[in-house]
C-alpha cells in the first residue's frame, strides 16, 4: 500500500490559521534554507536573528498567505529578502555612528559582508565587481537564483514581480556578468 | 557554466544550522502561537490591579523607590525585578555562540526576546513565595549620593499568604523590617487589616495582554497624566514604554508574557542602543534607552551582553529637572526564586 504524501506547506498553512501550532511544521521544514540563505549573505550571526524574525513575520502573515502554491520557499525568502535589508540598513547606520566616533572611514568599518567574504576566497573578483554594481533589487533577484536555488518563477513570486521581469532582468545580469567574466556567448541556463 | 552558474560557484559556505540556534528560534515562535492561542481562549481585557488605568485616572509617573523603612507593601510595588530564575549566576547558554554585537536597539529587545522565552516559568503554586534579591539607587536632588539599598522579598504568589521584606544599606550589616504584610488567607474579614490591605496583589500575574498589539497598546502612554497645573507633560511613547515595562517588574510575569514586552519595545520608535553600561550591581550590561526631555532624564533597559537576560534599569539624570544633574537611579536584580516559606532563602 503507498503511504500517504505528506501535505503541502499551503495545507499546513491554511490549517493553522485554525490551529496556529501547525505552523511549527513550517518551521521544521524551510529554516535550514532561510538560516543558510541568511548566513550566506550576512553571516552566521545575524542569520540565527533573521532566521528567527522571518518565521515570526510569516506566522503573523499567515493568513494573506496564497494557498494556491503548494511551496512556501518563495513567500518565505520574499520576507527573508526584507529582513535582511532592514538589517543591512541597521548596519550601514551603525557604521556611520561609529565612523563618527572614532573617525574611520565608514567602507572601512563595514563593507558588504558578502562581498568580503567572497572576495577572501578570491573566487572571480570579477564576478564580484559586477555584483556589488548591480542595484539592489538586481543583486537580490541573482541572489535568489544562483543562492538560494529558486526557480525564475518562485524568484518572482519571492519579488513580488512577474515571471517576464525576472527573464529580462537576469538576461541583463547575464550580459554583464559574461563580459566581466571574459566569456564566449554560453547557452542559456535550464531555467529559461 | 553558464552566468548564473558563475555566480553559485563564487557563494560563500552555506553552514548547517546549528541545534542550538534551531531550537532557540522555534521556542520563539512557539511562545508566539502560544500567545496567540491564549488570546483567543480568554475573553475580556486583561487587567492588573496597581497597574496602568484604563478609566482616565493618570497612572503614577513616580516609580516609589525603596526607603530603608518603608512599608513592605511599598517595597513591593517600588521593586523593579526580573521574572526570571536564571537572571544572574545560571543563565541560559547563549543560542548560537553569538559574538557579533547587534546593530541596533530593536535587536536587543529581540535578543533578550528570544532569550526570555526560552527560559522555563517559574511557575510558583499560589501558597509559595517568590524571592527577589536586588539593589536600589533612590533619585536624590543633592550632590550627595545616599549609600545604596540591599532588598530582600518574599511575595505571596497569590497575594494571600503575606510575606516579608527586609533591607540593609551597603556598605551596612544590619538589615530593618518592612512592615508587616498581612496574611490574608488566615484574617477574618472583618479584620481592619484585612479591610485595609486585602487582598494583596499577586506576585506571579499572568493576565497581562497576550497579543503583541496588546502589549503595545498597554506600554505606549494614552498622553494623559495629571492636568494639574504646573504638571509634566506626558513622557514620550518610547520612555513611557521603558518606565512602564520596568514599573511591570514589580510582579512576576509569565516568561512569554516578559518575552512579548519586549519584542513589543523592539517596535517602538525613539528606543536606541545605549551601549555598555554598569548596572548598581557592578555588572557590565547592554543598555537601550529612551530619553524624557521634560523630567530631564534617560531611562535604561539593560541585558547582560551574553545571555541577553534582563539584569537591571537606571534613570541617569541629564540635568537637574528632577534629580541632581549627572546622578544616577535605578535597580539592579542579584538573584530570584520560587521558595516555600517568607524568609527562606534559596
Amino acid at each position: 500500500m503507498a503511504g500517504l504524501a505528506a501535505p503541502s506547506d499551503a495545507a499546513i498553512i491554511e490549517r493553522s490559521v485554525a490551529v496556529p501550532e501547525c505552523f511549527a511544521e513550517i518551521f521544521d521544514r524551510h529554516a535550514e534554507g532561510i538560516y543558510r540563505y541568511a548566513a550566506q549573505r550576512l553571516g552566521q550571526q545575524a542569520a540565527a536573528d533573521v532566521m528567527s524574525e522571518v518565521f515570526l513575520a510569516a506566522f503573523r502573515n499567515r493568513r494573506r498567505y496564497d494557498t494556491g502554491r503548494d511551496d512556501a520557499r518563495p513567500w518565505l525568502y520574499g520576507i527573508a529578502i526584507n529582513v535582511i535589508s532592514q538589517y543591512q540598513r541597521a548596519q550601514r547606520r551603525y557604521a556611520r555612528v561609529l565612523a563618527t566616533v572614532r573617525d574611520v572611514p565608514a567602507t572601512d568599518v563595514v563593507a558588504d559582508e558578502v562581498l568580503d567574504r567572497v572576495a577572501a576566497a578570491q573566487l572571480r573578483p570579477r564576478i564580484m565587481e559586477v555584483l556589488a554594481g548591480l542595484s539592489d533589487r538586481d543583486r537580490e533577484l541573482v541572489l535568489l537564483v544562483a543562492w538560494a536555488e529558486l526557480s525564475y518563477e518562485q524568484a518572482a513570486q519571492a519579488l513580488g514581480i512577474p515571471l517576464g521581469t525576472v527573464r529580462s532582468r537576469l538576461h541583463r545580469i547575464r550580459v554583464k556578468l559574461r563580459r566581466a567574466a571574459g566569456l564566449n556567448l554560453l547557452p542559456p541556463s535550464k531555467n529559461m | 557554466m553558464d552566468e548564473i552558474t558563475l555566480v553559485t560557484a563564487i557563494a560563500p559556505p552555506a553552514p548547517g544550522l546549528p541545534a542550538a540556534v534551531r531550537d532557540a528560534a522555534r521556542a520563539t515562535l512557539l511562545a508566539e502561537i502560544a500567545t496567540e492561542r491564549e488570546a483567543r481562549t480568554t475573553p475580556g481585557r486583561p487587567t492588573v490591579p496597581g497597574t496602568r488605568p484604563r478609566t482616565g485616572v493618570p497612572r503614577s509617573r513616580h516609580r516609589v523607590r525603596w526607603g530603608i523603612v518603608g512599608a513592605a507593601l511599598a517595597a513591593a510595588a517600588a521593586s523593579a525585578a526580573i521574572t526570571l530564575l536564571s537572571v544572574l549566576g545560571h543563565p541560559p547558554s547563549s543560542p548560537g555562540g553569538r559574538a557579533h554585537p547587534p546593530a541596533t536597539a530593536a535587536a536587543v529587545l529581540l535578543r533578550a526576546a528570544r532569550a526570555t522565552a526560552a527560559v522555563p516559568d517559574l511557575h510558583p503554586r499560589a501558597d509559595q513565595f517568590v524571592f527577589k534579591e536586588a539593589i536600589s539607587q533612590g533619585p536624590y536632588r543633592t550632590g550627595r549620593r545616599p549609600p545604596r539599598i540591599l532588598t530582600r522579598d518574599w511575595l505571596s504568589a497569590d497575594g494571600m499568604h503575606g510575606g516579608l521584606t527586609l533591607q540593609r544599606y551597603l556598605p551596612g550589616k544590619i538589615w530593618v523590617h518592612g512592615l508587616p504584610v498581612p496574611d490574608c488567607s488566615t484574617l477574618p474579614h472583618s479584620n481592619w487589616n484585612w479591610k485595609a490591605n486585602c487582598p494583596l496583589p499577586p506576585a506571579y500575574v499572568t493576565n497581562l495582554p497576550r497579543t503583541l498589539a496588546g502589549m503595545k497598546d498597554y506600554l505606549v502612554p494614552d498622553g494623559r497624566w495629571g492636568g494639574k497645573p504646573g504638571a509634566l507633560p506626558p513622557a514620550p511613547p518610547a520612555a513611557g514604554a521603558l518606565e512602564q515595562v520596568i514599573s511591570m517588574y514589580q510582579f512576576i510575569v509569565p516568561h512569554r508574557t516578559a518575552a512579548l514586552m519586549f519584542r513589543a519595545l523592539s517596535t517602538i520608535k525613539g528606543i536606541h542602543l545605549a551601549g555598555t553600561v554598569t548596572t548598581l550591581a557592578g555588572r557590565k550590561g547592554i543598555a537601550t534607552a529612551a530619553v524624557d526631555p521634560f523630567r530631564g532624564i534617560r531611562i535604561e533597559l539593560i541585558f547582560d551582553p551574553n545571555t541577553y537576560q534582563y539584569i537591571g534599569d537606571l534613570e541617569i539624570a541629564m540635568n537637574g529637572k528632577t534629580m541632581h544633574a549627572g546622578t544616577e537611579a535605578g535597580n539592579a536584580v542579584i538573584r530570584m526564586a520560587v521558595v516555600g516559606k517568607a524568609g527562606e532563602l534559596p
